[in-house]
């Protein structure tokens, strides 16, 4: 079996240990801006041992890195986060859907070209900043299970990331590359 | 691969074509708004102040995007001269306009959404009667509309530029700093920068256009008004400014033609255009130095910027143009007349606004017609007599032609209307003057009243020019 498979579901498995599980839980910080990417990462991980859907299906990325979006703007709700915490069925969802997401981004961003990749961080990368700020700003706390300065820092966290990939993807256009007529430039 | 080599160079294309075209008659119907507007505060029209704010509005945002797309077609048409443009981003483009500038005409004429162009917080959501949050939502999602398509014509952009140079790095010319060769063209530096700074202010307008759409629905959820303030200035004034960096392509490429010189690029060119990249994101700040609780040193940066920002570009701009007129047997035409024009505007343009960008000044010039003396200045006899230019270029089948008299007296009409239009605006400013009133004191009236007869010469000037060129793109004419 391939290694990063292994590393994938092993990742996930360590993720849903119980202890694990808590701890990261118990933090909204932690739940959304640790575990999250850790089970996206995962998934990314365990692509690599499924075979790749059909490109028709698929075209330059363009269904996977939706359905990524959908899933993570679906994440990023209040009121599905706390959900998770008292509802063991939509915790096991939220592990597939997340690590589907990052089976979808590990083939499909290969596939898909400046455009797309550039479309898809255009929607997320400020999807990012306005729940960041949502998080920020609400005047009530909107998860039952967290506090409101939880919120605050994760809203804090949602801001920085954003700020730091946009960073990274306009260092991405200054970065040598050789790109010309291979599949990366679409 | 010697980068200095085209890889083609067609006649304009279709989408290029209808760009300008759009461009044209748009420019045309937002001067007669502006006209309007002018005889009103001169008490020549009996418009009610509610639809003068509506006109304001569709002016200011209208002039905003169509600068936008006419600078869009001047980059689209001699970018995709040395990169490999993809057609169907452009006409996708279009297609976000065109639904984006239905959404705001409907949000200003039906819904009755009049909180100016820079609809700035907390104001579209407190339209006191005025209009309602459907209206201000029109608007807004236009706007976004807009700026979707805007994001996909630069991703374009950013991908064939990659292709073909291997990253911005090498199209903005670093390397020829450092070795000296295969400098890029202008034309690729000027839509490298332009690309950088419209992906990163479209980016942060989706995000401020997004809160204070959730802001409309949910008022609970409010936003902090500076913070607002300084999102809305970063993405729109990023972009308005990057309009005239577009069109300056025009200058880059076509007056060579008519000199029959090369616009070469040297070292100080590469610099002052990455300069620019970085200062013109950075210089908004001097729109908000009237904003007391703004961080001491935003303010300090705004006024030190406002000075330093736009000089490189335009004086290595200027001096090449003299540089390249002088001596040169150049052949006058109406597009090469307006394109020295141009120069000029950029130039004269810039001085009322580094003036204003003093923060000494800026606490009593700031909400006078000063402002929009210095943008009128600048866009008007700057960006927008570049526009005019490849228009008619264009419609010239992108040849140098004669000057006729018709020529002659409207390119005169437009520069003196222009120029004396923009200097009342001026002048107003200096006599403190209140911007973005509908009704003035009497003692102001007759700077409206002046202004609306050069604004009417501006029209008209205008009118001939789009028409007749209008005229050449859609029937061009066969050569003997």
């Amino acid at each position: 079996m391939n290694p990063q498979t292994v590393a994938g579901a092993g990742l996930l498995l360590m993720l849903n240990i119980p202890f694990i599980r808590r701890i990261m839980e118990s933090d909204m910080a932690y739940h959304m801006l640790l575990q999250f990417p850790l089970i996206l990462l995962a998934g990314w991980l365990l692509a690599r041992g499924f075979p790749e859907p059909a490109k028709k299906w698929n075209y330059a990325g363009v269904t996977g890195l939706l359905a990524a979006s959908m899933i993570l703007m679906f994440w990023m709700i209040p009121r599905a986060l706390d959900l998770v915490l008292i509802n063991n069925t939509l915790e096991l969802l939220k592990f597939l859907s997340l690590a589907l997401a990052g089976m979808a981004l590990a083939w499909s961003w290969p596939l898909a070209g400046m455009i797309v990749r550039g479309f898809f961080l255009g929607n997320v990368l400020p999807m990012m900043m306005v729940v960041g700020w949502l998080y920020i700003e609400a005047p009530v706390r909107l998860c039952n299970s967290y506090l409101s300065y939880d919120q605050l820092r994760t809203g804090s966290g949602l801001l920085a990331l954003s700020i730091a990939g946009s960073l990274l993807w306009l260092y991405a256009f200054f970065m040598p590359s050789n790109q010309a007529g291979n599949s990366e430039i679409r | 691969m010697n980068v200095l080599n085209r890889i083609k160079s067609p006649l304009a294309s279709a989408e290029v074509k209808v760009y300008a075209a759009i461009s044209g008659v748009v420019v045309l119907l937002m001067m007669v708004f502006g006209l309007v507007m002018r005889m009103t505060q001169g008490q020549m029209l009996p418009i009610e102040p509610g639809l003068f704010y509506q006109l304001m509005t569709a002016h200011g945002i209208g002039m905003v995007a169509i600068a936008g797309l006419g600078g869009s077609a001047v980059m689209w048409h001699f970018l995709g001269k040395y990169v490999n443009l993809r057609a169907g981003f452009a006409w996708a483009n279009l297609a976000f306009f065109l639904a984006g500038v239905v959404l705001v005409l409907g949000g200003i004429f039906v819904g009755g959404f009049a909180a100016a162009w820079t609809f700035l917080y907390p104001l579209p959501a407190n339209g006191m009667g005025m209009w309602g949050r459907h209206a201000a939502a029109a608007y807004m999602g236009g706007v976004l509309l807009v700026g979707v398509g805007m994001l996909l014509f630069y991703l374009e952009a950013a991908r064939a530029i990659i292709q073909q140079y291997g990253s911005f790095a090498k199209s903005l010319g670093w390397h020829f700093l450092k070795s000296g060769q295969d400098a890029p063209p202008a034309t690729v530096i000027a839509s490298s920068v332009v690309t950088i700074i419209n992906i990163l202010a479209i980016l942060v307008g989706a995000v401020i256009l997004s809160m204070m759409l959730i802001n409309l629905y949910v008022p609970e959820i409010a936003i902090h008004p500076l913070l607002a303030k300084n999102l809305i200035f970063l993405f729109g004034h990023v972009f308005i400014n990057s309009t005239i960096y577009m069109a300056v392509i025009a200058v880059y490429e076509i007056l060579p033609q008519y000199t029959g010189r090369t616009w070469k690029v040297y070292k100080p060119f590469v610099w002052a255009w990455s300069a620019t990249c970085l200062m013109v994101l950075t210089v908004y700040p001097h729109h908000l130095l009237m904003d007391f609780a703004q961080p001491l040193w935003m303010h300090i940066m705004g006024q030190i910027i406002s000075y330093t920002s736009s000089l490189p570009v335009l004086a290595l701009t200027l001096t090449a143009t003299l540089g390249m007129i002088y001596r040169s047997n150049i052949k006058w035409d109406l597009t090469s007349a307006l394109l020295v024009l141009s120069i000029f505007g950029w130039s004269a343009g810039v001085i009322p606004a580094v003036i204003d960008g003093t923060i000494a000044v800026n606490q009593v010039m700031h909400n006078t017609l000063w402002v929009p003396g210095h943008f009128h200045l600048y866009l008007l006899l700057g960006c927008m007599a570049m526009i005019l230019a490849f228009i008619n270029w264009l419609s010239n089948q992108e040849k140098a032609q004669g000057f006729s008299a018709l020529d002659k007296a409207m390119l005169w009409t437009f520069a003196i209307s222009a120029f004396t239009y923009a200097l009342i605006f001026l002048m107003s400013g200096q006599a403190s003057v209140p911007r973005r009133m509908a009704v003035h004191l009497p003692q102001w009236v007759w700077y409206s009243q002046a202004a609306s007869l050069f604004a009417a010469g501006v029209v008209l000037s205008s009118m001939v020019i789009v028409v007749r060129a209008l005229a050449g793109i859609i029937k061009p004419v066969k050569p003997a």
